[in-house]
């Protein structure tokens, strides 16, 4: 319970104090709320009649006066102000609570995002984008509704009723009684409908999903559709979910028919025995005239918001429900919290000893028992097929991931003694699939040197092969990429990615299959072009081309997340094992038939 | 407002270039959008109101009983429940004031009466109404989607298939809501407007122009904080729209940001994109709680008119003029006003809305279906000679992508098409099975003009394997199943294994049962290529037309694609899209197609002997 208030709280730091000014002028405005039925009797039993008015005695001192006109026009004039005071506050009380709720969501957003930013590679390996994106929007939304408006409603409805039932007891109190006996019934009800409603809804938007899915897939294979006469089909598989989706929508229909006309029934009820007592009272001389007026619009400020009071308690579960995916992140420490700052120079001597490697909830690990030299300046390619954990392996060297087993030596210091970023600064990796922010090509280029010359990206872009490319591009070098890049070709994008990296001086470079779009040709000419620049640096390629692993220094072959063969080209084609054999398919199939210039699909 | 609709526009029009000039060098299967009418979303206004209106009616007509009997119900509960005013100023007068009460009763009986009618046949109405659009509704989207599925490609390819998914969709929903709910709101805030104006009227004429005097000022009123109401909320929308692009583009880029040690120049930006978010959200909820205050201030300032008023017209004119319960009567009456003006403003938008989402489904109904004008010869079998006979063809018509392509083709024979990308091979073999229709000259198979032949029997007898292939959701069984619905159980796996994809399946956890998620992102490039051969191996075709695979499959897969393609072109005549120097030196004739026209054929041999084009292609790509 404590846990639940804290986790509910925890986030309103620093505003608090909006809110409870915010609730406590809601707390006055419903006292206020329930006065204007006692203007009205006032005016029929105290002004007309001579009898009591229910009205508090200041407010009765202050329209005292002689002469029913008088008295009507005080009246008149006191519940304009009246208003005007309500309707001031009322306007007030929102905008704190909007301010509060906006800053409160502002503050969550940003500590979230942060917060993402700096989880483990591996936290987000395992995360789906899709979800996480949910969580930053829609959780963060769900709370701001609960705290700016759910909350509120239930403060506001509890409170009114309160007051509501009090000014009722004030003037009679078994006709308060008489008059809010339907209200536990209908709350109960409400609540037992919004929790199953809520079930069907989700019927109905699955029904929806699958039909929209149904299309989607449809449009989008229309070729296949088409190729193989299937239109039939398509269509009354589509009809038959067009069908269940109105069948679910009938249900809910029915359903809402049911309960809203239910309870309306059930409150018009209320009014009439409410309304019958009365006047039984009234005739018993037990109640004013302005009493039995006053009683029935006093009902109608309980009887009629009680049913969404169910509603929205019902939603309360949906808050804890986001509030604890959001803890999920929150509470999941970042990979900087533990790292240890050293700030070594590293020159590109990188040793593995026995390393391994496996994700906590794998059974199989993904890399056993690594090992090899690395010298400063040497160019190891890494083979295999997908999966064999070649990717993993690059990722342990910039700590995306951090291995279990052995150690790895940056110069002869462990890997996990230097800081993170600083690794990172030194150990540039250009990704098979590049990714490419929604900004400029000149921009996505610089990210990685905020101060590069106009000049230094052209020749960046030139070394990569991608400068001519650019050029032609409608806009040039303020092209916009799109989305993820999905404007320019892959090859495109994977040479643009290397100019970016180009940009900064790295001991080591690591090249994770990233110029698998672009042709043989121009493959070749970017990393002789590479060579000539970088001697010094380390590289690491991994590849599907044999052709590209020839060259290297060093080749590893990996299979299974084991090293099976190491050696130079000739070596390996001596031992006449798995690289052999790969090389022997690759030469007999030629790839790549196409035209030069475009260098991609 | 401003960045988003910006960045978008900005992206449309580089996708349109890329677009355009990719269609010419490729001509690639389903690159073509962009185009389409634009979708401005909110606000589109309908071009032919009246008619789209017209044919709406249309698809009410069967209903036309019951809604006749719900209007007319609901005009009858609305204009009790606008009597309730009158009845209790005559409470007051009659009964209140002379202190008759047995009277007021009465009336209170009247009202809750008419308040459990009015409760019952709004309840009603709109149940009926609810249930008649979701009929039609359901119709209009039957009818578009059979529509859609009978449109030629040309279709789809021109208008997206995002834009054809939001016409069956959102257009589709935008229809539902405007017959389900906002045309009885509309009818409802229209009696009720003057209803309450006439029986107001009526009540005490003098005392109604003070009301009237003010109505203006509440509608000018409502109707701008409306319109900033909205803007806010829209504003709000966007910038929410933008914050969750920009996390997803760092998410997804993630690697890359901490590769690179760049979180904080995307902390910054997202600092800043939140900031306008919290400003926007601030913003909208200001101005939405502006509404409630003002107009529950001008009511009781009205009333305040009203009394002060009548109090003159009392004392100087006498009760004859006014009475205290036609003071309380129109002060009541004057409320009923402010809802419907509030209320018309947003109800038009919305109906408008609707009539522009039924526009946009009627002219997808309205497409020509490519079966209008199908061929009549039905065909048992093909023997396989292919004939094209001086073809050109363009996919507008100013530009020809095909300029005069004629070759032949004997049955059992493979053609290899060869030449540089955006050259038009791909279009090439989109007309062999009618995806498109040539612009002139005539293709022939078995010496029949493809055009005479049904459309679905051609595309049963005529195979196509596509470099990227589509899944459909449900499992790989019924995914290979989808070539051919009559084959029986082993039959598909029989194909699954002549296309060497049986072995990988086998190996899946749950095997043929497997489920394939949308567009088959569970599996690789390769194996989605497997599935698809098999596919094709079920359908057994007479003819084939495949386009080879240039991107980076592994290996192994390759081979395996390699082979069951080698044994599907056996004994069928077959058209390759060929990147392969096997598949080419093998093929019977290699067609060298280049900026739309034939240029060279042969065999491998004699093309290397004419050293013209494709001479020089082959040592630029092969030779080393």
């Amino acid at each position: 319970m404590k846990h639940r208030y804290h986790q509910l709280t925890k986030w309103m730091k620093g505003h608090k104090r909006y809110y409870f000014l915010g609730l406590f002028i809601l707390f006055t405005l419903q006292y206020f709320r329930t006065l204007p039925p006692l203007f009205v009797q006032h005016i029929i039993d105290s002004i007309f009649d001579d009898k009591a008015s229910n009205l508090p005695i200041i407010i009765q001192n202050l329209i005292a006066a002689d002469g029913v006109q008088l008295q009507l026009l005080y009246v008149a004039i006191f519940s304009v102000l009246f208003t005007l005071f309500r309707v001031i506050f009322f306007f007030l009380h929102r905008v704190l609570i909007a301010f509060f709720a906006e800053n409160v969501s502002y503050n969550m957003r940003n500590k979230l995002y942060d917060h993402l930013q700096n989880l483990s590679f591996s936290y987000h390996s395992n995360a789906e984008t899709g979800d996480l994106i949910q969580r930053t929007t829609t959780d963060v939304d769900t709370y701001r509704m609960f705290i700016g408006e759910q909350l509120v409603e239930v403060v506001r409805m509890t409170f009114l009723m309160v007051f509501t039932i009090f000014q009722m007891s004030r003037m009679h109190v078994p006709m308060t009684l008489i008059s809010i006996i339907v209200a536990p019934i209908i709350f109960v009800i409400a609540s037992v409908y919004f929790v199953y409603v809520k079930k069907v809804f989700k019927r109905v938007e699955e029904a929806e999903g699958t039909m929209t899915t149904t299309l989607q897939e449809s449009v989008t294979g229309i070729r296949v559709v088409k190729a193989f006469g299937n239109e039939r089909f398509e269509i009354d598989r589509f009809d038959e979910k067009s069908h269940v989706f109105r069948k679910e929508s009938y249900t809910l229909i029915r359903l809402m028919a049911w309960f809203w006309g239910g309870t309306d029934f059930l409150i018009f009820g209320q009014y009439l025995l409410t309304a019958s007592f009365g006047i039984y009272f009234v005739v018993m001389g037990q109640l004013g005239a302005g009493q039995f007026i006053a009683f029935l619009s006093l009902l109608g400020l309980i009887v009629w918001p009680i049913r969404q009071l169910g509603r929205i308690i019902g939603d309360f579960g949906k808050t804890i429900v986001s509030l604890d995916r959001l803890d999920e992140i929150v509470l999941t420490p970042t990979e900087h919290d533990q790292d240890r700052g050293e700030y070594p120079e590293i020159k590109g001597n990188i040793t593995f000893k026995s390393v391994g490697f496996q994700f906590e909830d794998d059974a199989k690990p993904l890399l056993k028992n690594i090992s090899f030299d690395v010298e400063a300046g040497q160019t190891v390619a890494i083979v295999g097929k997908t999966g064999s954990g070649k990717s993993t392996l690059l990722n342990l060297m910039v700590r995306l991931l951090d291995h279990q087993e052995g150690q790895i030596l940056f110069d002869g210091i462990a890997i996990e003694d230097i800081n993170k970023k600083w690794l990172r600064k030194h150990v540039g990796i250009i990704l098979q699939e590049p990714f490419l922010y929604s900004k400029t090509v000149f921009e996505n280029i610089a990210i990685m040197n905020q101060k590069a010359a106009k000049d230094t990206i052209f020749s960046a872009a030139r070394v990569a092969s991608v400068h001519d490319d650019i050029l032609n591009f409608e806009a040039g070098y303020d092209t916009v990429v799109g989305e993820r890049g999905v404007t320019l070709s892959g090859g495109q994008k994977q040479r643009v990615a290397i100019a970016r990296m180009l940009l900064d001086n790295k001991p080591v470079l690591i090249f994770d299959d990233s110029l698998s779009a672009v042709d043989t040709e121009t493959d070749i000419q970017i990393r002789r072009a590479l060579m000539n620049q970088w001697k010094n640096t380390t590289v690491f390629i991994i590849t599907h081309r044999i052709a590209t692993a020839m060259e290297a220094d060093k080749i590893i072959v990996l299979d299974k997340g084991e090293i099976i063969e190491t050696g130079n080209h000739e070596s390996l084609l001596r031992e006449n094992g798995v690289y052999a054999q790969l090389w022997d398919i690759q030469t007999s199939i030629v790839y790549d038939f196409k035209t030069r210039k475009e260098g991609s699909e | 407002m401003t960045k988003i609709l910006d960045k978008k526009a900005l992206k449309e029009q580089l996708a349109r270039h890329v677009d355009l000039s990719k269609s010419q060098m490729t001509g690639s299967m389903g690159g073509r959008r962009g185009g389409g009418p634009g979708r401005m979303a909110m606000g589109a206004k309908p071009k032919h109101a009246k008619e789209t209106v017209k044919r709406l009616l249309g698809y009410l007509k069967n209903y036309r009983i019951a809604i006749a009997f719900v209007t007319i119900l609901l005009v009858a509960a609305t204009g009790l429940n606008l009597l309730i005013p009158t009845l209790f100023s005559i409470a007051l007068d009659d009964y209140i004031i002379p202190r008759a009460y047995t009277g007021v009763y009465l009336i209170g009986i009247y009202v809750i009466g008419i308040a459990l009618i009015n409760g019952f046949v709004r309840f009603l109405s709109r149940f009926v109404m609810v249930r008649i659009s979701q009929k039609i509704v359901k119709k209009i989207r039957e009818q578009a989607f059979s529509k859609l599925m009978k449109a030629p490609i040309s279709y789809t390819d021109k208008q997206g298939s995002g834009d054809i998914v939001s016409r069956l969709s959102n257009d589709v929903e935008l229809i539902s809501a405007s017959l389900g709910q906002t045309v009885l709101e509309v009818i409802n805030s229209l009696i009720i407007l003057v209803g309450a104006a006439f029986l107001m009227v009526r009540l005490n004429w003098r005392l109604s122009l003070v009301v009237f005097a003010f109505i203006p000022l509440l509608a000018i009123f409502t109707v701008f904080i409306g319109k900033k109401t909205r803007k806010g909320f829209k504003e709000q929308q966007l910038h929410l729209a933008a914050l969750n692009g920009l996390i997803e583009e760092n998410i997804t880029g993630l690697k890359v940001v901490k590769l690179y040690n760049q979180e904080p120049v995307f902390t910054e930006e997202f600092r800043q994109e939140n900031d306008q978010l919290k400003k926007a959200g601030f913003m909208a909820q200001f101005y939405s709680g502006i509404i409630w205050p003002f107009v529950l201030f001008v009511n009781n300032f009205i009333y305040l008119a009203v009394i002060a008023v009548g109090a003159i017209l009392y004392v100087t004119l006498g009760p004859l003029a006014v009475t205290i319960g036609q003071i309380a009567g129109v002060s009541q009456y004057s409320r009923q006003f402010i809802m419907p003006i509030n209320n018309l403003a947003q109800l038009f938008n919305a109906l408008m809305q609707g009539i522009a989402g039924a526009e946009r489904v009627f002219e997808l109904i309205d497409t020509d279906s490519e079966y209008d004008h199908d061929g009549t010869a039905v065909i048992d079998r093909f023997e396989g000679n292919i004939e094209f006979d001086d073809v050109s063809f363009g996919y507008s018509d100013d530009i020809q992508v095909l300029k005069n392509i004629s070759f032949k083709a004997k049955q059992g024979e493979v053609i290899a098409i060869v030449g540089p990308t955006g050259g038009g091979k791909t279009t090439t073999i989109k007309l062999l099975n009618r995806f498109y229709d040539v612009n002139q000259g005539t293709i022939k198979i078995d010496n029949i003009d493809i055009k005479d032949i049904q459309i679905d029997e051609l595309r049963k007898r005529v195979g196509v394997v596509l470099q990227d292939t589509h899944l459909f959701k449900g499992t790989v069984f019924e995914n290979i199943h989808y070539g051919d619905f009559t084959a029986a159980y082993d039959t598909v796996i029989d194909a699954s294994k002549m296309a060497n994809a049986h072995d990988f399946i086998s190996k899946l956890p749950k095997g043929y049962d497997t489920e394939v998620s949308e567009g088959g992102q569970n599996f690789s490039q390769g194996e989605r290529q497997l599935i698809s051969i098999a596919r094709t191996f079920l359908n057994n075709p007479d003819l084939l037309i495949l386009d080879e695979a240039t991107s980076n499959i592994d290996t192994r897969t390759e081979a395996k694609i390699q082979a069951s393609m080698e044994k599907l072109i056996q004994k069928r005549t077959s058209i390759v899209i060929a990147h392969r120097l096997q598949t080419i030196q093998k093929a019977d004739t290699i067609l060298v197609i280049h900026e739309g026209k034939l240029i060279e054929s042969g065999n491998h041999q004699s093309l290397l002997e004419q050293k013209g084009f494709y001479h020089q292609l082959y040592y630029a790509q092969f030779a080393q």
